[in-house]
């Protein structure tokens, strides 16, 4: 079995159409029937180039091979339309949710570990808070006291 | 699932032997059809025949025509070898009846988008945790894919190549969907 046929690049090659050698065709087609593993890599890098097409990271003669493909493929067409309407869609999606301003916390809330972090913020804010507010109220009858004592020794005297 | 010309071809009990031929697990067998049909597309495609997924429906209805007579061990080799025959007998034909000067390839259509109470229908047929995934997939800029992509397989605990299988998959079922709904 030739190992090099699981070279994404190879395979990619052999997608836009620039594989002609036949003995290399046949290699690559018999693996394609007979081995499930090398089917899902050629789906994968398919899938690729069909999201790299949508996405306009295609260019040059890429771009032109590719488009070649989809000429004689109504099945790839198929997948490039898919592939565009949820491009589209999940943009709408993503504008009309707010999505975009909130990729910051949505980033956040996302891992336990994160948000573990924020609860123990959290909680020490809300102590640090009844901290203060407690010793300022401290701070605060001390003051009284001090100054209901001094009053009393100016009036003793009298 | 889009069936294509075997659809047309076979009879709704034919297909439904081929599908447990395929695979005698209902689960699995849509996904093997959509499999050995990605495999004839592909075969055909590269091998510059003009209607690929006439071909690739051609060898299925072969094939399905062939089961109950044959015993076959390896159902893909079989497949492909079916398909070979087709290609050869493709190239007769278009020699016999075709002048290349004459042809004339229909542009695809993949600029015409597709309606969008197609594509919201077949996007809520998703199961809630599919449709979430698949619209997040697509929904980041070009520069935080990478890192949402990375995310996405860490809360799945899946591999990468799994999470990109698992958005082709739920991509496939879509297709199918939106065929039929625009048909």
């Amino acid at each position: 079995m030739d190992e090099s046929l699981n070279n994404p690049e190879k395979i990619r090659s052999y997608l836009l159409g620039r594989v002609t050698d036949e003995t290399i065709l046949e290699q690559i087609e018999e693996r394609l029937f007979g081995d499930d593993e090398f089917c899902s890599l050629v789906e994968i890098v398919e899938d690729e180039l069909i999201n790299d097409f949508v996405y306009s990271r295609l260019t040059g003669a890429d771009r032109e091979d590719f488009e070649i493909t989809l000429q004689k493929n109504p099945d790839r067409a198929m997948k490039v339309r898919t592939t565009r309407a949820l491009r589209y869609f999940a943009a709408r999606n993503a504008e009309s949710e707010g999505l975009k301003p909130r990729g910051f916390f949505s980033l956040f809330l996302s891992k336990p570990a994160y948000l573990a972090v924020i609860a123990i913020v959290a909680v020490s804010a809300v102590v640090g808070v009844l901290y203060l507010n407690r010793s300022g109220q401290d701070s605060n009858r001390k003051r009284t006291l001090e100054r209901s004592s001094a009053e009393s020794k100016r009036k003793k005297p009298a | 699932m889009a069936k294509g010309a075997a659809k047309n071809e076979l009879t709704e009990e034919q297909f439904a032997s081929f599908l447990s031929w395929l695979s005698p697990s209902p689960e699995f067998a849509g996904e093997a059809y959509e499999r050995l049909r990605f495999r004839l597309i592909t075969f055909f495609t590269h091998r510059n025949c003009r209607f690929p997924d006439e071909l690739a429906d051609l060898t299925i209805n072969r094939v399905a025509g062939k089961i109950g007579e044959l015993e076959i061990e390896n159902k893909s080799a079989f497949c492909y070898g079916v398909a070979k025959n087709i290609f050869l007998e493709s190239l007769r034909k278009e020699r016999d009846f075709v002048n290349v000067d004459e042809i004339q390839i229909s542009q695809p259509k993949v600029e015409e988008p597709f309606d969008d109470s197609c594509l919201e229908k077949c996007l809520n047929e998703l199961s809630a945790e599919n449709r979430e995934l698949v619209i997040g997939y697509f929904s980041e800029s070009k520069t935080a894919k990478i890192k949402l992509r990375d995310r996405l397989a860490d809360n799945l605990g899946v591999t990468k190549t799994n999470l990109r299988m698992k958005i082709l998959r739920i991509k496939q079922v879509l297709k199918s969907c939106l065929i039929d709904c625009s048909e």
